[in-house]
């Protein structure tokens, strides 16, 4: 990994991002003043991808891959230099998220236990880098900001898909569904149960979804031709 | 092995069927300029995107002082302006060149100095280092482009296009700064449509058209050489003759390429040539009226290029 990488990427995130963060922290404080538990998992999901959308795109299109590439820096470095700014990033945020749900239910009287408020911050670890590790992977096929539109497309097609299926073809397309989103959102099985009842099977498919991702998206990189951006 | 060595590069477009490279060789010695010219499209472009290794060819081999140019290394010791500079527009310059400085892996104790020192040789004004790159002018982008290729003294510089839209004392102070460069051992690839600046600082010069070389020019950088001369005069009542004119330029060691009444064309050997020339038109009473320079060497070679592609 690359300092520098991270350090650029970490300040090429513009003020915008940051007003549509406060709405989702809008949100959180009447989810968690309804809700009354500590949960993170998809919030952290949302947060990574506010933050690191286009995040590899955006260099495409801005044509500023050629002044990083001029220098010694291999491609695989700069992909999870990528990942880990947006992923940490997301893991800052998602702890912020949490801490302010936790001061809520503290003021409401009914604190949360040390053992959610653990299980949450592990899981906004795990979320926020699963999925920096999706959107890095989309981010390096796509140019610009077409990571979240392909990430929401094809989330959303097995969601609806299932709705017009029925009998043996909608199960499938549930399990389609689920796996979809476990690709999307690595994590998924920790969401609503904390730790205690997840399998080994989790954590295989969650580290060989990162693994898978950031492989692809190394090996799209490798093969991406930097050509003049559109000016 | 020292310089740049290409072999037989091929490079294709939209799946072969453009082809941008089409089997190009060359063999850039270290420590000179070595200017790309051509047309538009002539693979100029590609040419340089394959030397960055910015561009995967199709086949061949570049080879940059022994090392494959895929080789990380390699980035050690180059430097390189683009054609277009898409830079991050919300640095300001002096952030700009820190990053490419801490990019490039160069000491960072020395990095406060080396970027002031960078931003200082090429000319930008000390007052916009802390501006936005996003309110630089054409000419400001073209300093701090140079300024960070030039960053850790790199032994190769590969510049597209350097100068253009600068003003032409900006033009100048590249000039200069190149010349210094090379003076230090820097080689320079300099891919221009500016003949004149190509003529002056280049010691080798390749035309490319259509993905080939079509010719390679030796020379010393800015040493003049033979080319030709127009002159006009006003016509005489007694009239001349192309003898008597060819015997009046004779001292001069021109020679008469084309002749009218009123005006003819002389081919000289250098700037002295054209003095003479002119001396002896004047001393023979010849009231010269115009003249002027046709055209200049690499001018020449577009144009014979050309000449042949209209005969085919």
């Amino acid at each position: 990994m690359n300092g520098t990488l991270i350090w650029l990427t970490i300040r090429q995130v513009r003020w915008i991002r940051f007003a549509y963060l406060v709405l989702l922290f809008v949100t959180g404080y009447f989810e968690f003043t309804n809700r009354g538990s500590l949960s993170v998992h998809s919030e952290a999901g949302m947060m990574v991808w506010i933050l690191g959308a286009g995040t590899i795109g955006k260099d495409v299109t801005n044509g500023v891959l050629q002044s990083i590439f001029s220098r010694p820096v291999k491609r695989f470095e700069y992909v999870l230099s990528k990942w880990f700014a947006v992923g940490s990033m997301g893991v800052l945020v998602a702890w912020l998220y949490l801490g302010m749900g936790w001061t809520i239910l503290f003021f409401q009287d009914r604190p949360a236990d040390l053992t959610d408020l653990l299980t949450g911050l592990i899981i906004a670890v795990l979320a926020s880098f699963g999925t920096s590790a999706s959107l890095i992977l989309f981010s390096s096929l796509v140019p610009g900001f077409g990571d979240i539109g392909l990430m929401f497309l094809i989330g959303i097609v097995p969601t609806v898909a299932v709705q017009f299926w029925h009998g043996g073809s909608q199960y499938w397309g549930y399990i389609g569904s689920e796996v979809v989103q476990n690709f999307l959102f690595p994590a998924g099985g920790w969401a609503e149960d904390g730790f205690d009842s997840v399998s080994l099977f989790a954590w295989v498919s969650y580290f060989f979804v990162i693994t898978l991702c950031l492989t692809l998206a190394v090996w799209a990189m490798n093969r991406k031709e930097i050509t003049y951006a559109n000016s | 092995m020292s310089g740049i060595q290409v072999e037989n590069l091929v490079k294709t477009y939209s799946r072969g069927k453009v082809r941008a490279l089409d089997g190009v060789s060359l063999a850039i010695p270290s420590g000179g300029v070595f200017g790309v010219i051509g047309p538009n499209g002539a693979g100029k472009t590609t040419l340089m995107g394959c030397l960055m290794g910015f561009l995967n060819p199709d086949s061949g081999s570049i080879h940059v002082d022994g090392m494959d140019v895929e080789d990380i290394r390699v980035r050690l010791f180059t430097g390189f302006v683009p054609e277009r500079l898409t830079f991050e527009k919300w640095m300001s310059g002096r952030s700009f060149t820190a990053y490419q400085h801490a990019l490039a892996k160069l000491p960072a104790p020395q990095r406060e100095q080396a970027v002031a020192a960078a931003l200082t040789e090429v000319g930008l004004e000390e007052t916009a280092w802390d501006r936005p790159i996003a309110k630089y002018s054409r000419g400001m982008l073209q300093r701090l482009a140079l300024a960070q290729a030039i960053l850790g003294s790199p032994r190769y510089l590969f510049l597209d296009e350097p100068t253009s839209g600068m003003d032409p004392l900006g033009v100048m102070a590249v000039r200069n700064l190149l010349a210094k460069l090379k003076k230090q051992g820097c080689t320079i690839i300099l891919n221009s449509h500016q003949l004149e600046q190509v003529d002056r600082l280049c010691d080798q010069v390749v035309f490319v058209r259509q993905g080939r070389v079509e010719a390679m020019e030796t020379q010393r950088a800015g040493e003049e050489v033979e080319r030709s001369l127009a002159v006009s005069w006003r016509k005489l009542e007694k009239g001349l003759s192309e003898a008597q004119l060819k015997t009046i330029i004779e001292p001069s060691g021109a020679q008469l390429k084309d002749f009218k009444e009123g005006q003819a064309e002389f081919l000289i050997k250098d700037d002295q040539g054209s003095e003479k020339l002119l001396a002896c038109l004047i001393q023979a009473h010849i009231p010269v009226i115009e003249a002027h320079s046709v055209e200049k060497r690499l001018e020449r070679l577009f144009m014979k290029e050309n000449d042949m592609e209209a005969k085919s």
